[in-house]
């Protein structure tokens, strides 16, 4: 066998994005942040941490209340 | 305890003219991985000079050492800045972790060496490149770290297939 044909039998290595979909990454999400740039990346990290802590806090409130 | 704005915190940053380079989860997410992170992680120039702009920019966030059971206010004088090596704070604005050192990457030098520049509505600043953090996150070898790292490794290869 020829160099050639070793390398044409060789299984296949996935790819990094493949290998990520096999885990089970979402890779759509990717696809969307890919689309943005830093600073807005950036932005609507802030933007989550921001929600988070305000649906924390009001999740606290309902349980002091309740 | 007030809501955290982590832009706020890195406004300081710029603003108070620091020399700093960010690495960590703002890394990641600005080099576009899909993931929060609810803290800022920087690799710092420890020189004196620096420390106290450090300390200048963050005086209206109130920083505390976080790790300390008192949560000691952050001081830094001349008779302790040339011991400091990484600060673990709480702030205002929220969490800063200032390192003199990442793992995989090496000091503030080689941090900046390994950066690139972005610009962000506050100003310009440097965040490691995407090569660096991912030898970074390697080094380290978090569980926290494998998801990010899987992101960063697709993004580099989409990286390196759009520039054939």
């Amino acid at each position: 066998m020829n160099e050639a044909d070793e390398l044409k039998d060789a299984p296949r290595q996935a790819s990094a994005w493949e290998a990520a979909a096999a885990e089970g990454i979402d890779m759509s999400l990717l696809e969307i942040t890919l689309n943005e740039t830093p600073a807005q990346r950036i932005r609507r990290n802030n933007d989550v941490v921001k929600f988070a802590w305000t649906l924390r806090q009001a999740m606290e409130k309902r349980d002091a209340t309740a | 305890m007030q809501q955290p704005d982590l832009e706020a915190l890195i406004n300081r940053l710029i603003q108070g003219q620091v020399r700093f380079v960010i690495i960590g989860g703002i890394a990641v997410v600005a080099h576009g991985a899909p993931v929060t992170t609810f803290d800022v992680d920087v690799c710092c120039d420890l020189a004196a000079e620096n420390l106290f702009r450090l300390q200048s920019a963050l005086a209206d966030g109130h920083p505390v050492h976080r790790m300390t059971p008192q949560k000691l206010p952050l001081e830094i004088t001349p008779a302790n800045v040339s011991s400091l090596r990484n600060l673990y704070l709480q702030t205002d604005f929220g969490v800063l972790d200032c390192l003199g050192h990442v793992s995989g990457v090496g000091d503030y030098v080689a941090a900046f060496e390994q950066s690139v520049e972005v610009e962000l509505p506050g100003g310009r600043c440097r965040v490691l490149t995407i090569d660096a953090l991912i030898r970074a996150k390697q080094a380290v070898n978090r569980l926290q770290d494998k998801v990010a790292l899987r992101h960063l490794l697709a993004i580099k290869e989409r990286q390196n297939a759009n520039l054939l």
